[in-house]
């Protein structure tokens, strides 16, 4: 066996095939396109953005116009959503600190810690006079 | 052009599409490629293209001559004039600015002081890694592991593949050539395993290593003195992840692609941080450099042939060597000595070959660590400036935010995944029909494009 062989993933390894080729080529292919309409519907906010990165001319700002439309049409339809949701959880995320970090089992074991102290105080002279009974 | 942006992944569907339409067609889908190779490498500056087109029409008249002629001290002369011409090209790019200003402040110091000939010279994008694949055409020629009969579109497709052009994988002309000769023809299983790599690879780079970059890594590693222990402590940790994350991402991308293009290349990382010696380090840390130096320098060299002081010998060059490919600077040379010197250590005390634990993991983890922080400085100075001082660990954190400490633990948490993982999902992605593979794919990119951050960093490994 050739020292590197390891080196290449299993699934690169698999007999080549042509019939099982052109069937996968078209199950890619089909996957390929329909994966671009969804991201297409999706993810119509990114199309947008890179346009208008770009300098100005005549094709970005017929991409950057159709693609704004069609973004507004999108947000219509409400299918912004998902990627708006996940955006903002993002950016709570990183807006994060250290002082926003509760951590309630931690809190309510302490809390509880210090009531048990608390009714401790309180016993603590009813039982110092049964220990004196008993003492007695 | 740059793989995680919408401008590459227009070119990709495209060249995709017509690279399939040509699969019967052998001889034109090559031209094909090597068109949008070039325009994909003309992208960042036209002029690297007549760079390129020479180192590949040099080494393909180099690689005929040496195929042709019989074993004897010619051959031996022609194909030490392509190493040399390959290196001096990559010497000239590369470190002609560092090797005069290192003469100049010599002579400065001893008194003679002169004006030497100092030139700007952009460096080429890639530079580094397709004349060690050039160089690697010569030696398989060589070695009769390659033609040396094979045609120039053949080695110049081979040089300039796009895929692997700017930032590796160093792939073999052994291993790549003889792909060329047949149609691309590939399975169900290897389509899906190119698509997770593509989509895995644009996780890493555009949610956690641009992060960690942006938001830790280049703000202490900027100015350390200013930062107290604990931010110091997890830049560190952090550019460890952010250096895998980002260099890793482009290789997985690069095979991803190849791999829908019906082209295999091997695999470039296997969970580096998992590494329980320095030697098991460089068998999971960019394969394809640590092979190719293996086989190309430290084995020619005498490898462990000649005894324990020749083999430490033949360590310390490749890893110095190694550390010098990287870029021009003294940093990068001592990067290579502690590696050379771990790994010296390590085969003199038998560490490498005892088992070892958790322990022998961390160790191997800090010492890496260690090297990077001379990787990441621009000089010794900015280096010095990290290390020392860690008394201000009780300091207030800057710069470490919960969410940046939990991007570097996600980070190393990754080097603990079960082996082949992505593989095994491929598996399972290959028996999806075509709408499920739509909609998984299309989740996946729109979850990473919500993730990562407006604009787009080069990757680290560009500027090698």
């Amino acid at each position: 066996m050739n020292e590197d062989d390891d080196l290449r993933d299993a699934l690169f390894e698999e007999p080549e095939d042509p019939v099982q080729h052109e069937r996968g080529r078209l199950w890619l292919n089909n996957g390929v396109l329909l994966s671009l309409l969804l991201v297409a519907a999706l993810n119509p906010v990114s199309m947008e953005r890179w346009a208008a990165a770009k300098a100005p001319n005549w094709g970005i700002e017929t991409i950057r116009l159709t693609t704004q439309v069609w973004s507004q049409r999108m947000q219509l339809l409400g299918l912004n959503t998902p990627r708006d949701a996940v955006e903002t959880w993002w950016d709570g995320l990183q807006g994060t600190g250290w002082h926003d970090i509760r951590l309630p089992r931690f809190q309510e074991k302490t809390t509880g810690t210090a009531a048990e102290a608390e009714s401790e105080l309180e016993l603590t002279p009813a039982a110092s006079e049964a220990s004196l009974e008993d003492a007695r | 052009m740059l793989f995680p942006t919408l401008t590459f992944g227009i070119f990709f569907v495209v060249v995709l599409g017509f690279t399939w339409a040509l699969d019967r067609e052998s001889a034109r889908r090559k031209f094909f490629l090597l068109a949008a190779s070039y325009v994909f490498y003309g992208w960042w500056d036209w002029r690297f293209c007549f760079l390129l087109a020479i180192s590949s029409i040099g080494n393909w008249m180099l690689g005929r001559i040496i195929g042709r002629l019989p074993e004897g001290p010619t051959r031996a002369a022609v194909i030490c004039l392509g190493v040399v011409l390959n290196l001096g090209v990559l010497a000239f790019f590369k470190y002609y600015g560092f090797f005069l200003e290192n003469i100049g402040e010599a002579l400065a110091m001893a008194g003679w002081e002169r004006d030497l000939p100092l030139l700007q010279v952009i460096l080429p994008v890639g530079i580094s890694f397709y004349t060690f694949q050039g160089i690697s055409y010569l030696i398989d020629v060589k070695r009769g592991e390659a033609d040396g009969e094979t045609g120039l579109v053949d080695v110049m497709l081979y040089i300039s593949f796009f895929p692997q052009l700017v930032a590796g994988p160093i792939v073999r002309a052994k291993d790549f050539l003889p792909q060329l000769d047949r149609a691309p023809s590939i399975s169900r299983g290897a389509m899906s395993l190119g698509l997770l790599l593509i989509l895995w690879g644009l996780f890493k780079k555009t949610v956690i290593a641009n992060e960690l970059a942006t938001g830790l890594v280049d703000p202490v590693f900027f100015s350390p003195a200013e930062f107290g222990g604990l931010d110091r402590l997890f830049a560190v940790y952090g550019y460890a992840v952010q250096i895998y994350c980002d260099f890793s991402a482009y290789s997985d991308i690069a095979i991803g692609a190849a791999a829908l293009l019906g082209y295999r290349f091997n695999r470039n990382f296997d969970q580096p941080y998992r590494a329980r010696s320095f030697q098991d380090f460089w068998r999971r840390w960019h394969i394809s450099l640590s092979t190719w130096l293996r086989d190309y320098l430290y084995k020619p060299l005498g490898g462990s042939r000649g005894g324990p002081f020749a083999t430490s010998r033949n360590l310390m060059i490749t890893m110095l060597l190694g550390g010098l490919w990287h870029g021009a600077a003294w940093t990068f040379l001592a990067w290579g000595f502690i590696h050379g010197s771990a790994l010296m250590i390590e085969r003199a005390l038998g560490l490498a070959r005892s088992g070892r634990g958790l322990v022998s993991l961390v160790i191997t983890f800090h010492g890496v660590c260690l090297a990077w922080i001379l990787f990441r400085s621009p000089d010794f100075a900015t280096a010095w400036a990290f290390l020392t001082d860690w008394h201000s660990i009780t300091e207030p954190v800057f710069q470490l935010t919960p969410f940046m400490a939990g991007l570097v633990v996600f980070g190393l948490g990754l080097n603990a995944l079960p082996p082949r993982l992505i593989e095994q999902v491929a598996v399972v992605m290959s028996h999806l029909r075509s709408p499920g593979l739509a909609l998984t794919g299309a989740v996946a990119f729109v979850l990473i494009d919500a993730l990562r951050q407006p604009g787009m960093a080069p990757f680290i490994y560009f500027q090698f």
